[in-house]
């Protein structure tokens, strides 16, 4: 067998994303080797370069986060030259991805139409808030108000309270993880047919999508779902229960096996053996009681004398951990789900790693996060540029 | 060619989903859509999320139904030794198997990887687990709401100084599906151009914790934890859900300047814009407590629909705080077609929540009900090569 390459070694993309959405999905496919180039405005760049508060070395965490294994190009669409620029690479592209608002890739003249003139076969992704059409395709958004409109912030909430926003980006993570998915099916497509294609995603698709299964309920009787804080409305117990140090513990009993093995785990036969707690439904129907008896139980001792009371018990629990904890974790780190790079400005940094395991193809982390145009030499050399053309073009601030 | 995979991406590939996992579920749904003919193996007593929660369609419960469109069902027990003789020879047509056992379960079963690439060298074998396949955790039992709990999630969300919350969405399930697909047809696609199968390995720990980016460098950075604040954010004001005069709510987030002096205007609120303790984004994260009250008031002044139209217009991120029946109604959301009618001989019409990609060239297909427990086990057995009288044995056995 040959030397086992990277899953998308090979494969070219265009990527004019920008913010998080985009930018999380095409940093997937650089880890498995893609050649991402990120294609950004000269002076200013990715709007993300420039957002939030946090800095290592004057550079902005929340672009460190999620544009390594990526090429920087700095290339401005608005001029003629820079249009020209991109469309002596879209040829060498399998792959183009862009979130301006709808109708601006048009106006630049780097529409899915004008690349297929010179790439027939290209796959070209469009990403937005809402949608390429319909009544708020050109409304400004971010990530909690999709969250508002799609419905998941009426839903996240402590029972009797307001709706609570979603902490991290959940529609943005899911769009990304979505736009791999995407990308990475037509290409299989364009493997096997040789058609390439154009593909929509939306950040409110999205989200209303990860509400399955839990819009079955509502479709079928109108019923809307409850905010429950910790709990789930079907199940009981469920919920963060408090130990004696004031640490949390997540417990998750769905059904009968699970309810016997809390029940000898913590020690309360007699809560197998109550009528009121004989099935889920009763469970359900006693929630209240059931709850402030395990919030009693819970709280005479410390996390970690539960947790090894419940270890090896078939208990779906955890500790409701901070973040810090979360990425310091035993099974995180186990995981790879942490990796250092080296990076020539920011120093040693940390990032998140790629989240999955392919056993034969694994994940490359190859390339920091990009300086803005860093790569614009290589990536033009590549094309056929000379050095004195792109001397010219960077004195005339297309690159 | 099976007419019912002419459409999407993924038409003619073959999947085997075995999942007590939702996010085995749902991921099978996203490659179901897409056009793969995605094979539903469940026990004789069928699958647990058949019975789980309260409501019901047709005798199944509406989250099996949400979940497991355009696939087929059949039925095999695997706990019985005998059985995986059927098992590995269903396996040998399939192109990808998707399972949510668990390291070991699959073990024990005498299914894991290794047992099953000896009948399929070229298998592209897809695990899905609450924490991964090895490590520390990897044979603790593990759900949604354990894995937002462990991951960070939760400790994200919630009231301002209230207790973490579970995300209203199984946000961990469905993490797992997304990034279950993409590794899926990632993996497909290597074996296309390499003939190379292999096995993959997806937690939902690992996918939660990619969806905390990019919150995860702001607090190694600074060791900070970010507080929970209701709706509203930690380091952006105002960025926050209101209520207007009618008792509905809008969200709007301010976090460049050119939108807070637009939602001055449009509040006509001027006196706001000027004032000092106000001027910045850091000085109104410092004020919040004095100018978040000026804006609920203004903010009573008005329905929702009146703010709503006035600072969309004036460019500022704002959308309604919809539930979900107002979610499914909005005009957008309608506009994408999010809501599916289906029809089946055991719901009569039901609706679904359509597939969240739109490929312009190989659309989503939307062409088989979820299917009834073991309704198809005949049909595919025999077109897997089984004989009538071996489809009779594993039916007089049980093991069907």
């Amino acid at each position: 067998m040959n030397e086992t390459k990277q899953i998308l070694a090979g494969i070219r993309i265009l990527d004019m994303s920008i913010m998080t959405a985009g930018p999380c999905g095409t940093q997937l496919l650089g880890d498995l080797g893609a050649d991402v180039i990120k294609i950004e405005q000269p002076g200013s760049g990715d709007y993300s370069r420039g957002l939030g508060f946090t800095k290592i070395a004057g550079i902005n965490t929340q672009f460190l986060s999620q544009n390594r294994s990526k090429r920087s190009l700095a290339l401005n669409l608005n001029t003629p030259e820079g249009r020209e620029v991109f469309f002596r690479l879209a040829p060498t592209a399998d792959v183009a991805v862009e979130n301006f608002r709808p109708g601006t890739v048009a106006k630049l003249g780097v529409d899915y139409d004008s690349l297929k003139r010179v790439k027939p076969d290209i796959i070209y992704i469009s990403i937005s808030a809402f949608g390429q059409t319909g009544p708020y395709s050109l409304l400004p958004a971010n990530d909690p108000v999709v969250q508002a409109i799609g419905g998941l912030m009426s839903m996240t909430g402590e029972e009797g309270g307001g709706p609570v926003r979603v902490g991290n980006p959940a529609p943005d993570f899911g769009t990304g993880a979505l736009v791999a998915t995407g990308i990475m099916a037509a290409l299989l497509h364009r493997q096997r047919t040789g058609e390439g294609q154009k593909l929509e995603l939306s950040l409110l698709d999205t989200t209303l999508f990860s509400l399955v299964p839990m819009e079955g309920e509502f479709f079928m009787t109108g019923k809307l779902p409850p905010r429950m804080g910790s709990a789930r409305k079907d199940f009981a117990p469920t919920g963060s229960f408090e130990t004696a140090e004031g640490k949390w513990i997540y417990l998750s009993v769905l059904s009968e096996e699970p309810w016997a093995g809390l029940c000898t785990a913590l020690e309360r036969p007699e809560w197998h053996t109550d009528p009121r707690y004989r099935d889920n439904a009763g469970r359900v129907a006693h929630r209240a009681a059931l709850a402030g008896e395990i919030r009693a139980c819970l709280r005479q001792k410390p996390l970690a004398y539960w947790i090894e009371r419940l270890d090896g018990h078939e208990v779906p629990w955890g500790p409701v951990h901070t973040v810090t904890e979360a990425l310091h974790d035993p099974q995180t780190r186990h995981n790879g789900m942490l990796i250092d790079m080296q990076h020539p400005v920011a120093g040693k940094i940390t990032l998140m790693g790629h989240p999955v395991k392919f056993e034969r193809t694994p994940a490359q982390y190859r390339l920091p996060p990009p300086g803005l145009g860093e790569h614009a030499e290589g990536v033009l050399r590549d094309a056929g540029y000379t050095d004195e053309q792109i001397r010219t073009l960077r004195e005339r601030k297309v690159i | 060619m099976n007419s019912n995979s002419e459409k999407g991406p993924l038409r003619g590939y073959r999947v085997l989903e075995c999942s007590p996992l939702m996010a085995g579920a749902i991921c099978g749904m996203l490659l179901a859509d897409m056009g793969a003919d995605v094979i539903k193996l469940e026990p004789p007593s069928g699958d647990p999320w058949r019975t789980m929660g309260e409501a019901r369609l047709g005798g199944d419960s509406t989250f099996f139904v949400s979940a497991n469109r355009n696939k087929r069902s059949l039925t095999l027990d695997l706990a019985h030794d005998e059985n995986r003789a059927a098992f590995f020879r269903l396996l040998s047509s399939v192109d990808l198997f998707v399972e949510g056992l668990g390291p070991k379960t699959t073990r024990a079963l005498g299914i894991d990887y290794d047992a099953c690439r000896r009948v399929r060298e070229d298998l592209v074998y897809l695990s899905l687990s609450g924490y991964g396949q090895t490590g520390p955790c990897a044979e603790r039992p593990a759900d949604d709401p354990t894995i937002q709990a462990y991951s960070g999630v939760m400790a994200l969300t919630g009231e301002y100084q209230g207790p973490p919350i579970l995300t209203g969405n199984p946000s961990g399930d469905f993490a797992g599906a997304a990034v279950g697909a993409y590794a899926a047809c990632a993996a497909l696609f290597h074996r296309e151009r390499s003939g190379q199968g292999q096995h993959v390995d997806v937690s939902l720990l690992n996918a939660m914790l990619y969806s905390l980016i990019p919150r995860e460098g702001e607090i190694l950075t600074t060791g900070q934890e970010l507080e929970r604040y209701g709706t509203a954010h930690p380091s952006f004001v105002p960025y926050a859900a209101f209520e207007a005069k009618d008792g509905k709510r809008l969200f709007l987030s301010c976090f460049t300047p050119k939108f807070w002096s637009n939602l001055c205007r449009v509040l006509e609120l001027p006196e706001l814009e000027k004032d000092p303790r106000f001027a910045t984004n850091p000085d109104r994260v410092k004020n919040r407590r004095e100018l978040i009250p000026l804006l609920e008031e203004r903010f009573k002044q008005k329905t929702m629909a009146e703010w709503l139209e006035k600072i969309q217009a004036a460019d500022v991120p704002c959308g309604p705080l919809n539930d979900l029946a107002m979610a499914m109604q909005d005009p957008q959301v309608v506009h994408n077609r999010m809501l599916v009618e289906m029809e089946s001989p055991a719901y009569g019409a039901f609706r679904t929540m359509a597939h969240p990609i739109r490929f312009l060239g190989t659309p989503a297909r939307y062409e088989l009900p979820p299917p009834a427990l073991g309704q198809h086990t005949r049909q595919i057995l025999s077109s897997a090569g089984f004989g009538p009288a071996e489809i009779e044995r594993l039916e007089r056995s049980d093991a069907i």
